[in-house]
């Protein structure tokens, strides 16, 4: 059913995104083109490169504030909202209802995000290619060095490469679903049940930044004489601290779920 | 079991701030029966209906649905029909069947595409398209599409003009399990009388009667639309 209800978010949203992802790269490919020409003639044409570089970067605006709204906008409308009254009376547990929307969020988020750098990328080919084919072939040999560099080591960076990419989708998804924890302690309210949520994450957030002080001070206290072995290379190092803000980030998404499958499987009150 | 009701309330109570819009509700469903929920505006009729759907939570006591509560088991047995249009506008007429299709298993497609036909409905329309009226019949066409153990039509028949009354209740009547049970809420009773098995007024929250419309009319020797006529007199 998890995947029959995923199939569906996206049904239900590519129409949104494919065109504004279309629009996005379409416009960068030709502020691409205009800035490919030479001098003397992309003077004559600085007017309209001047507007569509503006309406680039609004494009660019959008494709962002889209991709949060619709974290926001999907799951509040369909599933605390009139559409709402089928999404839960379908034969499924809540905790799929949620989970497929946090999946379907986070992969448009990041997809979203991977468009973004494509398109400035674009944007950035003709000075590196066009203008300068010296620039080009140190892009290629800075990227060999990259990879080589990820190789090296018994593939130790590799390992950092892939614990980032974790990371970044651990908190992506972290993030849809503690928005989605404070839409449904919002719904609990009779009333002004958006501004309760802003209030949920409002509070989320002060509840956060005193935990973090707290643990400073303890830290402060008792010293950070913490007993790690100090023949640690920087790369395990590095290793480490990303496994454990991994662990925390899924700590975090995992509350978040709880809170919000909590609140839709036994308070539900839709209205 | 067969004969185990299909819908079962316990002391049920329901509570918005103060206001109690179901208070203490005890009463139990027999299968194969068409049921009217019969009270004024905000008796707490579609409170119930919500309730047995698990839309609400109970404030207190406890609902069942052939002994269970109020759930993902429980849904792929009940079919509901809300006062409101949950359809998405970016979907056509073919997407939501294909839809109903996907999630429950007791859907008829076929049923349902020879329904929408008789409408003269295209299946490639957009909903967004279609009049509130057109869409209250679609939403009809898809919940009576299924072979449900229960039916929860909340105010079917509320909105609508005479002809698409007569309409909605011929397509209730004629696509519902006869070992089913439809309970169908209403203050417009007159237009469903003939149709009803039994009887459940609703009053500020509490049944003030549950009987068969046979007994109703032996025992006050008067149909049930003069009966609820009395008794909400205002």
């Amino acid at each position: 059913m998890l995947s029959k209800l995923i199939g569906y978010e996206f049904k239900a949203t590519r129409r949104i995104f494919l065109p504004a992802f279309g629009v996005l790269l379409l416009l960068s490919l030709v502020n691409a083109i205009f800035i490919a020409l030479p001098d003397t003639l992309l003077d004559r044409v600085e007017m309209p490169f001047g507007v569509l570089m503006t309406v680039y970067l609004l494009a660019l605006f959008a494709v962002c504030v889209l991709a949060l709204a619709y974290v926001i906008n999907r799951f509040y409308k369909n599933l605390l909202g009139d559409e709402g009254y089928l999404m839960f009376t379908l034969p499924v547990r809540p905790s799929q209802l949620i989970w497929s929307k946090c999946i379907a969020a986070t992969i448009w988020m990041i997809v979203a995000a991977v468009i973004c750098f494509v398109s400035l990328l674009l944007l950035a080919l003709p000075s590196l290619v066009v203008q300068n084919a010296i620039i080009a072939s140190d892009l290629w040999k800075i990227l060999q060095l990259a990879a080589g560099m990820l190789l090296n080591n018994n593939g130790a960076y590799l390992i950092v490469f892939f614990e980032l990419i974790v990371v970044g989708i651990v908190c992506v998804a972290n993030f849809c679903m503690h928005v989605y924890a404070c839409l449904s302690l919002g719904s609990l309210a009779n009333r002004h049940r958006l501004g309760f949520a802003f209030l949920a994450y409002l509070l989320f957030g002060i509840a956060q930044e005193i935990a973090l002080l707290l643990a400073s001070w303890l830290f402060s206290l008792i010293g950070w004489n913490i007993p790690i072995s100090l023949s640690l290379d920087a790369v395990t190092a590095l290793q480490l601290a990303l496994l454990l803000w991994l662990a925390y980030t899924a700590v975090c998404l995992a509350v978040n779920f709880l809170i919000t499958n909590y609140i839709l499987s036994r308070h539900l009150n839709l209205q | 079991m067969a004969n185990d009701p299909i819908l079962q309330c316990t002391g049920l109570c329901k509570r918005y701030g103060k206001k109690n819009a179901l208070d203490n509700v005890t009463l139990a469903l027999e299968r194969g029966r068409i049921i009217g929920l019969l009270g004024p505006n905000g008796s707490g009729k579609s409170t119930l209906i919500k309730l047995a759907n698990g839309l609400l939570t109970p404030s207190a006591g406890e609902i069942r649905i052939a002994g269970n509560v109020p759930g993902a088991q429980t849904h792929a047995r009940v079919s509901y029909l809300p006062e409101r249009t949950y359809l998405s506008d970016w979907m056509t007429a073919n997407d939501l069947l294909r839809f109903f299709a996907n999630f429950y298993a007791d859907f008829d497609i076929d049923r349902a595409a020879q329904m929408l036909t008789h409408l003269g409905i295209q299946p490639k329309d957009a909903l967004k398209t279609m009049s509130k009226g057109t869409k209250e019949k679609i939403q009809l066409v898809v919940v009576m599409s299924r072979d449900a153990d229960l039916y929860l039509l909340d105010e079917p028949i509320g909105g609508v003009d005479p002809a698409a009354r007569d309409y909605i209740l011929n397509t209730i009547l004629s696509n519902y399990r006869e070992s089913s049970t439809v309970l169908l809420s209403t203050h417009l009773i007159s237009d469903i009388e003939k149709v009803l098995d039994d009887v459940i007024f609703l009053n500020q929250g509490q049944v003030t009667l549950h009987k068969s419309v046979d007994d109703i009319r032996s025992e006050y020797g008067k149909s049930v639309d003069a009966l609820f006529r009395e008794v909400f007199a205002c």
